[in-house]
């Protein structure tokens, strides 16, 4: 991909602010030293077993969340299908290791190629439609893909598939287990940080700059020589494998898969992710992940009333401030001065 | 005989799938509101009759009424939550609401009527009415003379009284509306306030046909999204069509292969349709 | 001549920059006052700030009273039942209702602020929409929508009629010709303010003229004068031969 030479359009208060002002040599250690700080999180926090949890989910909820936040801010379409690319990830990986043994890179290679594959006829087949029924369409193909799971043997029913291996990788003299979340979570959060770089290079991408430009003003985009509707299904198969990943990930972290990957819940979840921040944000979905994650995993008031949480989060934020916490802070700002 | 029979059942199944999908076409039609909450307005309908059944000792048939106001009052609330994006029409914003209201509901039901499949107690599910040799129930009965009273009644007051009038030009234009001196907020407000009442009423008498839990309302917004964007947004004949060619469709794939995958099929039926015709099997 | 509509200091901003600075304007009964101006002189502005209808939040300021009342804080639907009644540019009907079924959209409000038309009325003003009653307004030319707008407007017993460029879009025959229907409803008692790009065509009916330029009201008085306006002149009808 080649670069542009037009900086992507920001939200309003999106993007890093004040990155232009900073001296040099802030500016370049800026983001070696928030990578150090992150990883060092679980550790300034305690290093208990509950906070590795914790931190481990964040990370993969994360990762998750930014499958969804590249269609849903660059592209500014709602897919309600992301669960399927999710789900996707976690059941290929059970599948691969718990029936036939493969190891975590193929199991990788697996999962990433099944969701592909599941974005492309999904994006191919919305190829002409546009907001809601997109938007609904994906969101069919994510319960039928929870009523065919549920139903299938060979997926393992309602009950999931059980007993998915240990995290091992091969390292420098054998082997790296995860055995502890304390041991997932090096690579967790390099997979994190892996995906932050990459949605911050796609953002800079010439796909990301035509992605932003076909969402604002189609019409314009495609008399500027944009293919739109290529974009729109680029854009959608390239977010799959995000979500994919996570799912990889999740599968070996829980070592078991079940429908309830397939459920509203995680649905709203990585909605909400990415909106509560605000959206177009480089690291909103971390941000909106990890506030997310911890109330379920530190302060749970129990599976219904949770429920009614993240529902009453997400609408209240749509509702009151559309552009999330960061749209909240700048009426703040703004009024005091 | 089986096909007979699942052409009886797949009656009875299409007159519900229509019955569920009217009110949601004409929000859709007239509003471009989606509503993912759809669904739970069902659940919560269902709910609400079996606990008046049930908590309260009432008839059924005055279960109904008390299900239809309290569902009524829920859907008039929020509406007035949303009025300001509707008129905005921020779509994007509106789908993800209603998506949050769907699941907000969901786990307040579960909260309030628990986490067990319920029945409810409907005196005509046990009466069979035997047609040669299909049987059904007085409540498949009922639902379909429900499905067809209420087509018929939305059909006339759209396309031949004042109201639908006012409801077809705020469909086309809300801006203009208001300079015909139509107050659009209140317009939606009517039509939301309708569809909320068109899914508790299917909820209220579809329901007692199987058991009921809290869950159901993800599934039902499937169906009804299939009814109408298969027969084409807005339109309540096509709904109606499409509504009982689903019903058949579904009965008759249950009775040759595993019935879970009927919507599945259903689905797949959908995502040609899409590519081949993106604006559905409109009729005209 | 007490001033039907009177405009004061009327200021609308968007944002950080003003469309309109200081516009005073006023409309007489049974005056046809028409306001020209090129495009971006804040024409369509100056329509959306009497009718209250607009899709962005304008920050107004300065008074819009009808009969001495001040109208500037109500809603667009509440405006058109105290008499403001507008028939926008370009789209002004339902497109999907019928004719007939457009005229009868509109419930006279129960206190008229003007003269009452029954749809039979609005026939007798417009012969030629009588014969298409029940057609869809999709099927309808150019100058005959424009004419069913304007009758639905006269539905709502307008005190005052807001016409929006009624002349885009219509071939320059028909334009006089919708225009010579709205002088006879003026003389029939209607108050109207007609915003135009065709001066040549207005300057031949109305009675006052307002030149906006720039979101300022440049120049203002009887059309006949304005017909030798050096400003009109050299930019509306400039063009004439000699």
């Amino acid at each position: 991909m080649s670069e542009l030479q037009v900086t992507p359009q920001r939200a309003p208060g999106g993007g890093e602010k004040g990155g232009r002002a900073l001296p040099t040599a802030v500016r370049v250690l800026r983001w070696p030293a928030l990578i150090v700080l992150g990883y060092l999180v679980p550790v300034l926090l305690g290093g208990s077993d509950r906070i590795y949890a914790a931190v481990v989910l964040i990370a993969i909820f994360a990762i998750m969340s930014y499958g969804i936040d590249v269609v849903l801010s660059y592209l500014g379409e709602v897919s309600l299908g992301h669960t399927l690319f999710w789900a996707g990830g976690a059941y290929a990986t059970a599948v691969v290791a718990v029936k036939y043994g493969w190891g975590p890179l193929t199991s990788l290679a697996a999962a990433i190629g099944v969701v592909t594959a599941l974005a492309v006829v999904l994006g191919l087949a919305t190829i002409r439609t546009r907001e809601f029924v997109f938007s609904l369409v994906t969101y069919a193909a994510a319960v039928i893909g929870l009523t065919v799971v549920s139903n299938s043997d060979f997926l393992g029913g309602t009950d999931g598939l059980v007993g998915v291996p240990l995290l091992a990788l091969p390292a420098v003299g054998g082997q790296y287990v995860a055995r502890t979340n304390a041991e997932m979570w090096p690579i967790a959060f390099g997979l994190l940080v892996l995906v932050v770089a990459l949605i911050a290079r796609f953002r800079r991408s010439r796909l990301g700059v035509t992605a932003l430009m076909a969402q604002m003003n189609p019409q314009l985009a495609t008399t500027l020589g944009v293919d739109v509707r290529r974009t729109r299904v680029l854009v959608f198969v390239l977010s799959a494998p995000i979500a994919g990943l996570a799912g990889w990930l999740y599968a070996y972290q829980r070592s078991y898969v079940s429908p309830d990957l397939l459920s509203a819940h995680f649905l709203l979840f990585m909605l909400a992710a990415v909106i509560l921040p605000g959206r177009r944000l480089l690291l909103g979905p971390l941000v909106g992940a990890a506030i997310l994650t911890t109330q379920q995993e530190l302060f749970s008031f129990g599976g219904d009333a949770d429920k009614i949480v993240l529902g009453g989060v997400l609408a209240a934020i749509l509702l009151l401030s559309p552009n999330g916490l960061v749209g909240i802070w700048h009426t703040i700002t703004r009024r005091s001065g | 005989m089986r096909v007979l029979d699942q052409l009886v059942n797949g009656l009875a199944l299409g007159a519900g799938y229509a019955l569920l999908a009217v009110g949601w076409t004409v929000l859709l039609g007239a509003a471009r509101l989606v509503n993912f909450a759809h669904g739970q307005l069902y659940m919560l309908g269902a709910f609400v009759t079996w606990w008046a059944c049930t908590a309260l000792g009432v008839p059924y048939l005055v279960a109904i009424p008390i299900a239809l106001v309290a569902v009524g009052v829920l859907g008039a609330v929020m509406q007035l939550a949303l009025t300001r994006l509707v008129v905005e029409q921020n779509i994007v914003s509106l789908m993800l609401v209603t998506l949050a209201f769907g699941y907000l509901l969901q786990g307040s039901a579960a909260l309030v009527f628990g986490g067990n499949p319920q029945q409810i107690p409907s005196p005509f599910s046990s009466q069979n009415v035997a047609i040669g040799s299909a049987r059904f129930t007085q409540q498949d009965v009922l639902i379909i003379v429900a499905a067809l009273a209420l087509y018929a009644v939305t059909f006339y007051v759209l396309s031949r009284t004042g109201i639908g009038r006012i409801v077809r030009g705020v469909a086309e234009d809300p801006k203009l509306a208001q300079l015909y001196g139509i107050d659009a907020a209140r317009v939606y407000l009517g039509v939301f306030v309708f569809a909320a009442l068109s899914a508790a009423l299917a909820g209220a008498i579809i329901a007692p046909r199987s058991p009921i839990l809290t869950s159901i309302g993800f599934d039902e917004v499937i169906i009804t999204f299939l009814v109408v964007v298969l027969g084409g947004i807005g339109s309540v004949l096509g709904n109606l069509v499409t509504g009982f060619g689903l019903g058949f469709f579904v009965a008759l794939f249950g009775a040759f292969f595993p019935p879970a995958y009927s919507m599945a099929a259903a689905f797949a039926v959908l995502l040609i349709v899409l590519v081949v015709r993106p604006e559905g099997l409109r009729i005209r | 001549m007490s001033a039907l509509l009177e405009l004061v200091d009327l200021e609308v901003r968007y944002g950080r920059t003003a469309a309109l600075h200081g516009v005073d304007l006023t409309v007489g009964e049974r005056e046809l006052v028409a306001v020209a101006g090129a495009n971006g002189a804040g024409k369509s502005t100056l329509v959306n700030a009497v009718a209250g209808w607009s899709r962005g939040r304008p920050a107004v300021s300065g008074a819009v009273r009808l009969d001495g009342a001040d109208v500037g804080g109500l809603a667009a639907h509440r405006r058109a039942a105290s008499g403001i009644v507008l028939v926008p540019e370009g789209k002004g009907v339902f497109e999907t209702l019928t004719v007939e079924e457009n005229l009868e959209l509109v419930r006279p409000p129960r206190k008229a602020a003007g003269k009452r038309y029954s749809v039979a009325e609005v026939y007798e003003v417009f012969p030629q929409l009588a014969a298409r009653a029940d057609k869809r307004c999709s099927t309808l030319s150019g100058g005959e929508r424009q004419m069913v707008a304007i009758g639905r407007a006269l539905r709502a017993a307008p005190r005052l009629l807001i016409l929006d460029e009624p002349s885009v879009g219509l071939a320059p025959r028909l334009v006089l010709d919708v225009l010579r229907h709205v002088r006879e409803l003026v003389d029939a008692g209607l108050s109207v303010l007609l915003v135009e790009q065709n001066v040549r065509a207005t300057l031949e009916v109305a009675d006052r003229l307002y030149l906006l330029e720039q979101g300022r009201v440049v120049a203002s008085g009887p059309a006949e004068q304005m017909r030798d306006d050096e400003r009109i002149v050299a930019a509306y009808l400039g063009g004439l031969r000699a």
